[in-house]
Formats: structure tokens, sequence, C-alpha cells
């Protein structure tokens, strides 16, 4: 049986004041890994390697036995074609986009964006889903933090991903609308059962979100 | 038709002359000035600030050295001249085709300059959010970046517009001073004050004049930083 997730990554930085070695393998059959540790250490850096928004020098990144990079091979799937959604930690919501136009942004492939009023049914099933019809054409500035969030994996789930990718989801978020919006988290994961890599430096997502939780510092598992 | 109404027919032809000109040149710089501007903004190549200080000499050079060697390239003996004479039959010298390229030139580094700085400004993750959520990097052009950066973009426009419109030096070498031709307002003023004609020179100023402030008008309301930041 095939592993779900492979990972075997590594590149150097060289800064003018320091530099920094990231070097992290890891297999993983968990639906839900939690990369914990602190800020600094490196946990952005492996995500956004995972979603292709970032070239390492060498490695490897297999997806249920699919390679979505190996530098050997020279394989190097782009972003488009990875199939992961990515949740930005302060959401990367299209500031000059309404609620469903961000929210439907992936279901139009032309060169243009469509009017305010372009919906398909999935973008209404999750506009409807998240409670966010009634600020669809609100625009991102207008939005709290849990409303955003709330936007962001909308967008993300809209997008028909294979494996979801959070980056410190609950951050930018005060203390009683993490506990909240965690939850309801928890409660689409396991509807859809789809896999998921979380990042955190918060204990609390990992008690709730890790099935399987590795300890990251210093570029390094710990 | 009295000698009067015969000098301010001109100065419209003149008038329709410049925005010619200068729409032309600004279209031209559009589409060159935003896409090099873009290349600059994303791609790592040999050379590139030097090639960015070549780009942006028009802006300090004197119009006149412009004009110089634009006549050394696209006259009769020149390079570029002598090409397009023998294959197209073009010439561009003393036409109004002349007078855009001029403009065009003159005005370039304005927009590549504010084009430059608009994309570099822009937020990376906007970008890699749409490149997750499977959208053609062309796409992702037009539907991200360039209106994240529109504002900037259009700001540096309209100072190209007014610069265009506003060009004397090179024009006047490459173009010359045909009436109803290539003679924009600029040279109709100039013409104006040396023939003694204060009253056509007036209203030719006025003319001008009028352009330009609506023009930095419109630019001014456009520039970043402008709007009223809605929290």
């Amino acid at each position: 049986m095939t592993t779900l997730w492979n990972i075997q990554l590594k590149k150097s930085y060289q800064h003018e004041l320091r530099s920094f070695h990231l070097d992290i393998q890891l297999q993983s059959d968990a639906k839900r890994l939690v990369l914990f540790g602190p800020s600094g250490a490196g946990k952005t850096q492996i995500l956004k390697m995972i979603a292709g928004l970032i070239q390492p020098d060498v490695g490897l990144i297999q997806f249920n036995g699919n390679p979505l990079l190996d530098t050997q091979r020279n394989i190097n799937q782009k972003p488009q074609e990875r199939s992961l959604a990515y949740v930005f930690q302060d959401y990367a919501l299209f500031p000059h986009l309404t609620v469903r136009q961000n929210v439907a942004f992936s279901t139009n492939p032309s060169w243009f964006n469509k009017g305010k009023s372009y919906t398909t049914p999935g973008v209404d099933e999750w506009l409807d889903k998240l409670q966010l019809s009634e600020l669809a054409d609100h625009y991102p500035h207008q939005l709290s933090g849990g409303q955003a969030q709330r936007v962001a994996l909308a967008r993300a789930f809209v997008s028909k991903p294979q494996g979801l990718l959070l980056d410190e989801p609950f951050a930018a978020l005060d203390q009683n609308l993490r506990r909240a919006l965690r939850e309801e988290l928890q409660f689409l994961l396991q509807e859809l059962s789809m896999p998921m890599i979380l990042i955190s430096h918060d204990p609390e997502d990992v008690a709730i979100f890790g099935e399987e939780v590795i300890a990251i510092d210093g570029g390094k598992r710990i | 038709m009295d000698l009067e109404s015969l000098k301010m027919s001109e100065a419209w032809i003149a008038l329709r002359l410049t925005l010619l000109v200068a729409g032309c040149a600004t279209l031209i710089n559009l589409i060159l000035g935003v896409g090099i501007a873009y290349l600059f903004s994303r791609k790592k190549f040999w050379g590139k600030e030097v090639l960015d200080a070549f780009l942006t000499l028009p802006m300090v050079m004197p119009p006149t050295v412009l004009g110089y060697y634009l006549l050394v390239l696209l006259g009769q003996q020149g390079v570029i001249g002598q090409f397009l004479k023998s294959h197209w039959g073009i010439q561009l010298i003393f036409t109004w085709q002349g007078a855009v390229i001029a403009a065009a030139i003159v005005s370039f580094p304005l927009i590549f300059k504010a084009a430059r700085a608009a994309f570099e400004s822009l937020e990376a993750q906007y970008e890699q959010a749409a490149q997750v959520l499977r959208v053609s990097d062309t796409a992702i052009f037009f539907r991200i970046t360039l209106p994240l950066a529109w504002r900037g973009i259009l700001a540096g426009l309209l100072l190209a517009f007014a610069r265009a419109a506003g060009e004397f030096g090179a024009t006047l070498m490459v173009a010359g001073s045909i009436p109803g031709q290539t003679q924009t307002l600029s040279i109709a003023v100039y013409e104006a004050v040396q023939a003694g004609q204060d009253d056509t020179a007036n209203f030719l100023v006025l003319l001008t004049s009028i352009v330009c402030m609506s023009v930095l008008w419109v630019s001014g309301r456009l520039m970043p930083g402008r709007v009223v930041r809605q929290d």
C-alpha cells in the first residue's frame, strides 16, 4: 500500500546575518497531520514547497503515490496541477473581488474575471454551508476575521482539491472565535474526509487536529 | 474664411494632431511599458539594472539628443530607416508616425517606472493563492496582477500622455513642423511666437494649458494612496 504523504525536502537559505538549512523527511498515513513548532521553524516554507509555491534545492514529494516533485527524476508539477488547496495565514482573499467572486474564482478558467453575479451550484452550496450567503456581495475589507477565514475555506473547497494545506488558520483570530471555528473545521473535515496538513504553534490545534504530530524546529524534525 | 479664423482652425488641427500623437504613443507604451515592467518585476536576468538604466535614459537625456539619435537611426541613411524604406517603402522622418515614435520614446520611462513599482509592491501571496486555485498564469496576470497594480499603472499612463502631448525637442527634430501634418501644439506655439502672431500664440498656450491641467487633475485623482481607506 502506498503512503499518503512521502516528503523529503532540503533547502539552504543564505542571508547576510544568518543562514538557515531546512532538511525534513516525513512519511505519514495520517489524514490529519500537524506540523508543530515555534514561528521561524520553517513550517510555512515546508507547506509552500508541498503546494509548489517555493522550490526546494533537492526534494521528493509524493501524495497518495503520485509524484508531485522529484528533483532526481526532473518531475516538478506546477501548483495548478497539484490539486492541493492552500489556506494562507492571513487568508489572502483577493481584495478587488467580492466574497462570491473570491469563492467562485477557481470555477472560471477564462482570462478575465466574471461579474459579481456569476455563480455556480457548487459556489452557492459552499456559500450556504459556511453561512456566507448574506455576505456574498461584500468585499474582503468589510469582513471580520472569522468571516474571512470561512471565505478562504469556501474558496479552497470549491476548487475540489484532493488535499488541504492550512497555514496557521486560527492565528489571526481571538480566543473565543478560535474555539468555535476549530469545531467548524473539524466537522467539515470529517464530512469530506479530506487529507490535510495543518501547521501551527498552538498546542490546542495539535490536541484537536493532530492525528499525527511532527515537531519541527530550526528547519529539522525534533 | 478670413485669416484670423484660418489660424484658429489651424490651432484645432494642431490640437487634434497632438491628441492623436500622444494617444498612439501612450497606447504603444501601455503594451510595451507594462509588458517589460512585468518581466522586470518577476524575472531575474543578467544586466537587468543596466538595462533598467538604459530604458530610463529618455527621462534624463535632452530631447534634442534623443531626436538626433532617432534621426541617425530612422533617417534615409540610418540602419532602421534604410531597412523600412527598402522592405516596405515606409518613411518615418517628417511624418506624424515619426512624431509618435519620438513621443513614445520620450514618455516610455514614465509608464515603465510606474508599472514596475506597482508590480513590485504587490504581495506575492495573492498570485500564489490564485495559482493553487488552478488558474493559468496568463489568467492570473489579467485577473489578479493587473487589477491590483492598475491604479499605479494608470497614474504613470496619464503622466506619460501629458509628457507625450507636450513633447517638443525630439519631435521637432524627427518630424519637423509641417502645419496639419506634424505640427503639434507645442511646436505651433513656437512657430507662432517666432512669427510674431501673439493672438494665435495666446490661444494655443491657453489651449495647451487646459489640456495639461485636465490630464494632471485626472492623474492626481488616480494616484495610489488618494482613496480614503475603509476599515
